[in-house]
């Protein structure tokens, strides 16, 4: 017997666990041990007798000791994930994947677009971001979902709107009695936006359409597909670069990604 | 575990004894080898004699990679205690001897190495069973039905991975030791060795001269890569892919193949166990989301990444080729696709024969 293997989870309580929308939850957890880890970065979570699934860690390590996750009812995992409650362990292994790295954008403006439940990962790049507000230029978030109850973080994006130093914008496909707000697809508020992107680097997370559709209005706009970078999720079952379903052309995005630019995407032929 | 030895002794083991020795070795190894079944296929298996195992065969219908690599295997046991669970990953070993590997199945190894055992994080319960396992391969004296090993050399006969090779030549084998362990078993066996004379050396080299002589050229695999990665429809693709089944059997007797599924599995109301099963890319849930998504529904694309990994990705990646030419993918296939068709097809030759 071994304990060296790396399938083992390290067991971590649930602390939290809030309602975002009626199929997104999030879960905040504290892991026995600690570990350190970059936003864009994912975990595999377990739960034993029903598997495990790949999730992008939502907060930054800027946070604390703690990990979110945000989760949508998607399938067996996660329907027994929404079951969960404080008190209640699941495990974590990771972080996997090389996560973004905001070095090269130090000092540039930083337009960050998402759609759906595509904030969580950007989200801790977010708060990144904004930890060391002084090392970047603009800020700009562009982010909607497919109704007003859709959109997920919402107090945090009350927060952000009523900050200064950075401009919020959102946007829904579908409005309902009360939306006051913008009502059209994402694509949309970058063809409306009014900064001068040309020099921007923009982070793109979201269903792999919302991708293509944003990613092409950003490059209308004069951003280089060096500049653009993207998040992508894949069936991620070992995380060790091993069990092959995540490949993406010749690379794995558990580890070579999840995180790619466009002009990384494009040599490899890959669609997000 | 086989490094090349350039320097290594050569034995002489008499044909009557090979039998012994597997029974020998029997003592302190659980042994593999081929035995022919009572339908007259040729498996690997665990014996308890060493008259079991059959030396007189083309190869077996599946490569001993379930020893290394079990198709199903426990990676944790867990019990649920309160809110917490007790876990353990059970890494168990015994040592094992596999003989009568031919050489592609051989060659596999190599990238099991590269792909499981090698990068960022080894994995244990695979390392735990290749240090335990001591290869008794076993060179082809011939061609075998749709077998191409000598185009992409790993085979018929290898120059290392191997612990202990045999070649059959005039009344036995002529043994060469490929690594220390080979070396050990030969010397805790003496009885059943003799060092080999200067004639028997060149019964095994032309016994490996005559072997490479049989394969015809079917294709050229550096124009077979150069199709493939220039990204353009293939029709040669498009076929294949209008006829595969989705059945996955090639890749399930691909001695190479090393993706796999991880699942939960429970054995009571508190207990259970995460298992690790053979997976294949030919499936199209390999790559489905949960919500749906697939990056790879169609199966044109699923047909040439298969491909692709084999021929291009694995080069890249392991610094080999992920096919070893065994042949065994044509004899699997329901769709009656055949492997070295379709290579030749890619590259740009007239089709082969086959065989």
């Amino acid at each position: 017997m071994s304990d060296s293997s790396p399938y083992l989870p390290t067991p971590a309580a649930l602390s939290a666990v809030r309602d975002e929308t009626p199929d997104i939850k999030t879960f905040r957890v504290q892991p026995e041990q600690v570990f350190d880890y970059r936003p864009g970065q994912f975990v595999m979570l377990s739960l034993w007798g029903f598997g495990e699934a790949p999730f992008s860690i939502a907060s930054s390590r800027s946070d604390g000791d703690t990990m979110d996750f945000s989760i949508k009812r998607v399938g067996g995992f996660t329907e027994q994930m929404h079951l969960l409650q404080p008190g209640d362990e699941v495990g974590v292994r990771g972080p996997f994947g090389n996560g973004f790295d905001v070095e090269p954008a130090r000092g540039a403006n930083l337009v960050f677009v998402a759609g759906g439940i595509g904030l969580a990962p950007l989200r801790a790049l977010i708060h990144e971001v904004l930890s060391r507000r002084q090392d970047f230029g603009q800020i700009v978030l562009l982010y909607g979902a497919r109704t007003p109850a859709d959109l997920v973080y919402r107090d945090e994006l009350d927060r952000l709107r009523s900050r200064s130093d950075l401009r919020v914008q959102l946007t829904v496909d579908l409005g309902d009695g009360k939306w006051t707000g913008h009502v059209g697809v994402v694509p949309e508020l970058i063809k409306k936006a009014p900064e001068d992107f040309t020099r921007w680097t923009a982070f793109v997370c979201g269903p792999p359409i919302m991708i293509r559709f944003t990613v092409q209005a950003l490059l209308a706009r004069g951003l280089e597909p060096g500049r653009i970078v993207t998040t992508l999720e894949r069936q991620m079952q070992c995380g060790l670069g091993k069990c092959g379903h995540c490949y993406i052309g010749g690379k794995l995005v558990c580890a070579d990604g999840p995180v790619f630019t466009w002009q990384q995407l494009q040599e490899m032929g890959a669609e997000p | 575990m086989g490094n090349a030895k350039t320097n290594m002794p050569e034995y002489f083991l008499k044909a009557d004894d090979l039998q012994a020795l597997l029974s020998a070795l029997m003592a302190s190894a659980r042994v593999i080898a081929p035995v022919r079944s009572d339908w007259e296929e040729v498996l690997f298996e665990p014996i308890v004699n060493g008259e079991q195992a059959t030396f007189e065969y083309e190869n077996a219908v599946v490569s001993p990679k379930d020893f290394l690599l079990p198709q199903t295997e426990v990676l944790a046991r867990y019990r649920r205690v309160g809110k917490s669970y007790q876990v353990e990953a059970p890494i168990e070993a015994p040592p094992q001897v596999i003989a009568g590997i031919r050489s592609c199945d051989l060659s596999a190894v190599q990238i099991w190495d590269e792909a499981i055992g090698s990068g960022e994080y080894p994995d244990p319960y695979y390392l735990a069973r290749r240090r335990g396992t001591t290869f008794i391969s076993i060179a082809c004296p011939t061609v075998f039905e749709n077998h191409f090993c000598a185009v992409l050399d790993t085979g018929p006969t290898l120059q290392s991975g191997f612990d202990l090779h045999l070649t059959a030549i005039e009344g036995g084998y002529a043994a060469q030791v490929g690594s220390d362990a080979g070396l050990r078993l030969v010397t805790e066996q003496c009885r059943f060795f003799r060092p080999s004379a200067p004639s028997e050396l060149q019964q095994r080299e032309q016994a490996a001269r005559d072997a490479v002589a049989q394969f015809a050229a079917r294709f050229d695999i550096a124009a077979v890569q150069r199709a493939l990665s220039s990204g353009a429809d293939l029709d040669a693709i498009g076929d294949a892919a209008s006829r595969c089944q989705d059945c996955g059997g090639c890749l399930f007797v691909c001695p190479t193949c090393t993706c796999f599924d991880v699942r939960d599995y429970p054995t009571g109301e508190n207990t259970g166990e995460r298992l690790r099963t053979w997976d294949t890319c030919a499936y199209a849930g390999f790559t489905r989301m949960a919500g749906g998504a697939n990056p790879s529904a169609s199966r044109d694309v699923r047909v040439r990444r298969r491909l692709m990994h084999k021929l291009v990705y694995r080069l890249e990646s392991e610094g080999l080729l992920g096919c070893v030419g065994c042949g065994r993918c044509i004899a699997a296939c329901l769709g009656n696709i055949s492997l070295v068709d379709l290579l030749a097809r890619l590259g740009g030759q007239e089709k082969s024969r086959v065989g």
